[in-house]
């Protein structure tokens, strides 16, 4: 996700239009992909390691920790939020105070039918600003945190406040981690570009979300992501769809498709009801946009046609609220999605490079 | 009758004494008329308010028909912009036009200029050969006989003058006169001039005389 | 109309020179307004650009008493929910320069998209701000004092001698790791947060103070008001060329007006023929006005960018835009300028226009009643003036006073000259000087606007000169007086200074090291000096005021002086308390001037600033060569044995130099209006010389017939000008200086908080005038030469047509 942070190609043009101050610096964020020799890469038959894998990896030159839910009001009203932290490197080292090179990013939103509210913090590490704790596990940038009260992620406090809105909910699971790809190592491309990838796709929510009209209560369920990575994109690669589906008989799925001048690259995983992953063959995830949405002034794919042949699965996957832009100094399009079709379900999806 | 002028009274601004006094008399067209008078006597008062160019204090002054002491400023201007044409002793001319200009400026302003007639007036007083001068560039004969043809040109119902030969010698105020005179025989306008000459008052067909704020016909 | 407009404005065909001086006065005057216009909106733009752009100026920043603040407070915010900016301050010496570095957190400092824009010009990006050897950004002519930077980055937006570097570097170049000088609290909070005094009761919230990059409109306020306010007084007087011609123009057209009433032309025709004429000028003269004012504000533009800079710090870029506004706005005000100029011509006109039955009159006699209307105007405006001053606090009273003063002594000139002449005709027997009197008297009608105009430009030159050479004067004193030591060395480090102290010890010499601490008072910042007991401060340091033992009262019982602009901000006098610090109060010992800069300064003596504060700094060591030792020499020796670079060590008289250069070229322009005013007045003079000729050739041809020869009536009108010029001198020199005490003791005080001694400088006086001499006598040169050619047909002419 959030394969524009790491591609120079399209994010240049994009940013001079951002009105942040960091959206300024865009292009540096965006040069980080062409240079990788210092940084570590990802390798296969890495065994991950918790809780020192939630924490931050800084000789990696890009993380984050990425979470959406889909959420009901009380009267049944759909609604999402996201909530992320990324971090990017501008060196493979952390160091204290302001010579700090770790730079963090955190980007919050929520989503109803009609409304579509976000906010973007940015800090540099070393100050504590922003940041990991490992154990009691915590993530924050700002007054924004995900908090753990032990070294795992099974209960979590999720926090985060924009101008016209906030949210704190309680995160709940029994389900175990799931890794992606072989064992957590998630290639991204053909040329075997990879990261690691893991994710928690199995919590209960509850909370408030308040927005200008009022507090609501809310509940639901949250997907978890972890990824790191120093250069998990090919140079040809300019764009991802990236799906988290939630389907109503217990099974979920995710699945990218890396969009490429030589051809897309999919991959993805299926999880079964009781919680067993398994990774699904380059190709064998089909994704093709049914209809377009113009938003911020550029077409979307709001609406996809999904086929997994394997599973005997053909959804269609539909925006909940099309107009979901995070206009953010990298923008993309990040929103909960209604699952119809074979299967039905919710879920998140997310575009860059539109 | 072209001018009426009945029971005018008339004191300056400020003064204590009437300059006129219940002065009554008429003028037809085609008639030439001479006011005599002592300086100070009034008579350029009187002739100003028969230019509607000063009100009256009472009485009326009618031309044709329609009194003319109590017009706006921009009635009085229109007539006599169309109908009255002035001849003065001095200061007669715009200095900044030429001879041509000055002679055409009261026709065209009264949307009366006639080219051709402009020109036969130009040259029945001898002017052809100034019209490209400027006034101070002229004597004071041939400065007059430019009001005169700015008069001619308009081919006015009445022409008013003041002293006009006042300031030239005897063989140009003749011939000054003169022309006035055969304007008057020609179109049928009528002459009130104002005069302090008997001469020349004695070549009009009537002759006032203001003496005491109050007026005389003198016999011819 | 057409034919009556026509013959209306064909009188100027006949009288081209003097529509040439009419539309030259008041482009003249349009030119001047104008380019002050132009120059100040040029700076106003420059300064919204800058403050837009570094867009922290007008934020409300947090500041600490202490000084600086530890940069967990910051993530204490940051934590807390507020989006809040770091900035760290400091003076940074960059090879032999000082210069004020702010450090920013380029991720979100408002003004990061400047620097990055200046950045990425350069190909260049947020790596190369954040990470090593990162980048540093100035203003282009400040690039040159950081030639042993490779990476530094021109950024117009800054004020010269104001760099900028993400605080990674600064906290380094500063030596200040981990501390911050304010925290800018950024637009755009979310809801809900708690109180600032809850997660921060130690801080302090203050507006617009971002320190070096504070509002420069604030700061360059009155610099701008003096400005438009010469303009302003330009215009009045190019007003006068504009209301002598266009009543003299109707004048002259009496005879023209007479004929086109009787010829049937309407008091309404030739009241709108009039207000075309003078729309036609109006908008001829100021689209003249405006090409010349454009190019004059280009011309005058870099020097007072110049002087902006050098005064306030203040970024004004060098070139000149064209505004629509301005030019609209040029227009309107000229055209307003000769509608009020030319009112009386319109009454004149209506008179003329209405009264054809009187007789022709001669121009209107100054009589002792009509003396009485400007005596009383005069008296009206003087009393106005003073009202304003007592009762208006700051600059706009100063000014008023100014306004009602100038004008009112102005109106003060026609009485007095008319009261004069008067007198004169009493005393004088002999025929031609009393024709001469009698002759001038009558013609004050007609020039005594235009001698008002030179009284004014007069009283300004002598006014705004004397104000300049009093500060001149004083600056050089102060400066002398600042730098008593023979030598300075710039120093980057404690260790640095105490080797020179040493040095200086073992060498006879003695050191005097400017220690310093940064602390702020609520509203403004506080530099506070360390001193050591040296005799030459004693003998040397300018004191305005100071109590008994002043010295020992420094160095022994830990008195404090204080900068006169900090005395008068905070209404303190010698005996007061100061608080320089949260925990530190003091007593007041003295005063001292301090023409330098608009913040406030304190002096105590070293050992208790040392005792009382911590992060104290140094920049810089005074060294006095030990008796027999020239200051080249002992600079020389300083260089080699303490191996110092030939630029640290700088002579104190060179540094006098250059201040006194800066301070020099700041007058540069003042100088310029000045001579430009005299200038238009001069115009208005000769406009109105010429315009009384035509009246005045009936005066003269008498005269000319009883056996004055032309050449001596040519050298009467001469000396009749010089001698209005004499006496409009005598009256504008204590105006002048009234005009002088006002700028020294009323305006600089509310422009720079600073007032200043005046002095009186009778050469330049006398400088001047000769200059009103010069341009009297060049303003009836014309009317002279004229009268001197004039053929005796001319003038026998007057007696043959009598007109």
């Amino acid at each position: 996700m959030i394969a524009n942070l790491l591609h120079p190609g399209k994010i240049i043009a994009i940013t001079t239009l951002a009105l942040a101050p960091l959206g300024a610096w865009a292009q540096g964020f965006a040069n980080l992909g062409s240079t990788a020799e210092d940084f570590t890469a990802p390798r296969p038959g890495v065994d991950l390691i918790f809780p020192n894998d939630h924490a931050a990896h800084p000789d990696y030159r890009i993380e984050w920790w990425y979470l959406t839910a889909n959420l009901k009001t009380a009267a049944g009203e759909d609604l999402g939020i996201q909530w992320t932290l990324f971090r990017s490197a501008l060196a493979p080292s952390e160091v204290d105070g302001w010579q700090s090179p770790q730079i963090w990013m955190g980007h919050a939103a929520v989503t109803t039918k009609s409304d579509h509210r976000f906010s973007e913090r940015i800090g540099r590490g070393g100050t504590g600003q922003a940041g990991i704790s490992a154990a009691p596990f915590s993530a924050w940038i700002d007054d924004w945190e995900i908090t753990s009260s032990d070294a795992t992620l099974d209960e979590l406090t999720v926090k985060a406040r924009g101008q016209s809105f906030s949210y704190n909910l309680h995160l709940r699971t029994d389900a175990p981690l799931i890794l992606h790809g072989d064992a957590g190592y998630s290639v991204k491309s053909a040329d075997g570009q990879a990261s690691y990838y893991y994710a928690q796709p199995a919590y209960e929510v509850s909370g408030t979300i308040t927005l200008p009209q009022g507090p609501v209560a809310v509940t639901g369920a949250a997907w978890l992501d972890r990824e790191w990575s120093s250069q998990p994109l090919a140079e040809d690669q300019d764009g991802w769809d990236w799906f988290s589906l939630r389907l109503d008989d217990g099974a979920k799925l995710m699945g990218f498709v890396l969009r490429g001048e030589r051809g897309d690259f999919t991959s993805g995983t299926w999880i079964t009801p009781d919680g067993t992953a398994q990774p699904l063959a380059p190709g064998a995830f089909n994704a093709a946009p049914r209809a377009w949405s113009q938003v911020e002034g550029r077409q979307v794919p709001t609406s996809w046609q999904v086929s997994l042949p394997e599973r005997d699965l053909n959804i269609t996957v539909d925006a909940l609220n099309p107009q979901a832009w995070m206009g953010v100094s990298f923008p993309y399009w990040e929103g909960p999605v209604q699952v119809s079709g074979s299967h039905s379900g919710v879920g998140y999806l997310e575009m860059t490079g539109y | 009758m072209l001018l009426t002028v009945k029971g005018v009274t008339h004191r300056h601004p400020g003064g204590t004494r009437d300059v006129l006094r219940d002065v009554s008399f008429e003028v037809a067209r085609g008639e030439s008329v001479a006011l005599t008078g002592e300086s100070g006597s009034g008579k350029s008062t009187l002739l100003h308010m028969l230019a509607a160019l000063d009100h009256p204090l009472r009485g009326c002054i009618e031309f044709g028909g329609q009194d003319i002491t109590a017009l706006s400023d921009k009635a009085a201007s229109q007539l006599r912009r169309s109908h009255i044409a002035l001849v003065f002793q001095q200061f007669n001319l715009v200095p900044a036009l030429s001879v041509a200009d000055n002679i055409a400026l009261h026709a065209k302003l009264g949307q009366r200029f006639d080219a051709s007639w402009t020109e036969e007036v130009t040259a029945r007083l001898g002017l052809s050969e100034l019209v490209g001068r400027y006034p101070e560039q002229i004597s004071g004969g041939q400065q007059q006989r430019v009001a005169i043809a700015r008069a001619l040109a308009l081919r006015p119902d009445l022409l008013l003058a003041d002293e006009p030969t006042g300031n030239l010698d005897e063989t140009a105020s003749a011939e000054v006169l003169r022309l006035m005179l055969d304007l008057v025989q020609d179109t049928g306008c009528a002459l009130f001039l104002v005069t302090h000459s008997a001469a020349i008052a004695a070549r009009c067909a009537s002759h006032l005389h203001l003496s005491g704020g109050q007026v005389r016909v003198q016999s011819t | 109309m057409k034919h009556a407009l026509y013959c209306f404005l064909s009188h100027w065909r006949r009288a081209p020179l003097q529509l040439l001086l009419l539309i030259a006065g008041l482009a003249l005057a349009t030119a001047l307004w104008s380019a002050v216009q132009a120059i100040n909106s040029e700076a106003r733009a420059s300064y919204a650009r800058a403050v837009e752009q570094l867009g922290a100026a007008q934020l409300t920043a947090l500041t600490s008493p202490e000084g600086t603040i530890p940069v967990e407070t910051y993530v204490r915010l940051r934590r807390a929910g507020w989006q809040v900016s770091p900035v760290l301050e400091g003076t940074w010496q960059a090879d032999q320069n000082a210069l004020t570095l702010l450090g920013v957190d380029a991720l979100s400092y408002p003004g990061a998209p400047a620097m990055f824009q200046a950045a990425s010009a350069r190909g260049l990006d947020l790596s190369d701000v954040l990470t090593p050897p990162r980048l540093i950004f100035a203003h282009p002519t400040t690039l040159p004092d950081l030639m042993a930077f490779e990476r530094s980055i021109p950024l117009p937006q800054l004020p010269p001698r104001v760099v900028l570097a993400d605080l990674s570097l600064a906290e380094r170049l500063l030596d200040q790791p981990g501390r911050l000088s304010r925290i800018l609290i950024l637009p755009n909070q979310p809801k809900g947060l708690p109180d600032l005094a809850e997660i921060v009761p130690e801080l302090r919230q203050s507006q617009n103070s971002d320190g070096a990059l504070a509002d420069p409109q604030r700061l360059t306020r009155s610099f701008h008001l003096n400005l438009t306010a010469f303009g302003f007084l330009s215009f009045c007087v190019g007003l006068f060329i504009v209301q002598g011609s266009v009543t003299l123009g109707i004048e002259q057209r009496r005879g023209t007006i007479r004929t086109l009433r009787c010829l049937g032309v309407s008091t309404a025709t030739l009241l709108q023929a009039l207000f075309l004429e003078l729309l036609i000028l109006a908008l001829v003269s100021g689209v003249l006005g405006l090409v010349i004012g454009y190019a004059l504000a280009a011309l005058l533009l870099p020097d007072v960018s110049a002087t902006l800079r050098g005064l306030y710090g203040a970024p004004v870029e060098g070139s000149l835009t064209l505004r629509p506004t301005w030019v609209i706005s040029g227009l309107v005000m000229t055209s307003l300028g000769t509608g009020a100029a030319g009112a009386q011509a319109f009454v004149a006109m209506r008179r003329m226009a209405n009264a054809l039955s009187r007789s022709p009159v001669a121009s209107a006699r100054m009589t002792w009643r009509s003396q009485r209307i400007f005596l009383g105007a005069s008296a009206v405006l003087i009393a106005a003036g003073y009202l304003a001053l007592k009762l208006v606090p700051g600059l706009i009273g100063g000014f008023a006073f100014l306004g009602g003063t100038l004008l009112g002594a102005a109106l003060l000139l026609p009485p007095i000259l008319f009261a004069m002449s008067s007198a004169l005709l009493g005393v004088l027997r002999a025929p031609l000087w009393r024709w001469l009197v009698a002759d001038s008297r009558l013609q004050l009608p007609g020039i005594s606007l235009s001698l008002m105009a030179l009284l004014l430009a007069v009283a300004t030159n002598i006014g705004v000169g004397t104000m300049v050479s009093s500060f001149r004067l004083t600056f050089l004193d102060w400066i002398e007086q600042r730098l008593p030591a023979d030598a300075y060395v710039e120093v980057t480090s404690a260790t640095t200074a105490n080797q020179i102290m040493e040095w200086a010890m073992q060498n006879d010499a003695r050191a005097l090291p400017q220690y310093r601490i940064d602390s702020r008072t609520d509203s403004a910042p506080l530099r506070i000096y360390g001193i050591v007991d040296d005799p030459l401060y004693r003998t040397h340091w300018p004191l305005l005021e100071a109590e008994a033992r002043v010295w020992d009262r420094i160095y022994d019982e830990g008195a404090v002086l204080i900068s006169e602009q900090l005395a008068r901000r905070e209404g303190l006098q010698t005996g007061d308390q100061i608080a320089l610090t949260p925990d530190w109060t003091t007593q007041i010992a003295g005063i001292y001037p301090d023409y330098g800069n608009p913040d406030g300064q304190a002096v105590v003596a070293l050992s208790t600033l040392q005792a009382r504060a911590s992060g104290i700094t140094v920049s810089r060591v005074g060294v006095v060569a030990p008796p027999g030792v020239s200051t080249a020499d002992l600079m020389q020796r300083l260089r080699q044995d303490l191996n110092l670079t030939s630029d640290k060590v700088v002579e104190a008289e060179m540094i006098q130099r250059a201040s006194v250069a800066i301070f020099d070229r700041t007058f540069v322009v003042t100088g310029a209006l000045n001579i430009l005013t005299l200038g238009v007045a001069g115009f208005a003079l000769l406009t109105s010389f010429l315009s009384q000729w035509s009246k005045r050739l009936p005066h003269l041809a008498p005269v000319w017939a009883m056996g004055i020869t032309r050449p001596q009536l040519a050298r009467l009108e001469l000396m009749r000008s010089l001698a209005f010029a004499v006496v409009t001198f005598v009256l504008a020199l204590p105006l002048g200086l009234l005009l002088a005490w006002a700028l020294l003791a009323v305006i600089n005080v509310e422009a720079f908080g600073w007032r200043l001694p005046m002095y009186l400088f009778p050469m330049e006086w006398g400088r001047l005038f000769a200059m009103t001499l010069i341009v009297a006598a060049l303003a009836s040169l014309l009317p002279a030469l004229r009268l001197m050619r004039m053929s005796p047909a001319t003038l026998l002419g007057v007696f043959a047509s009598d007109r």
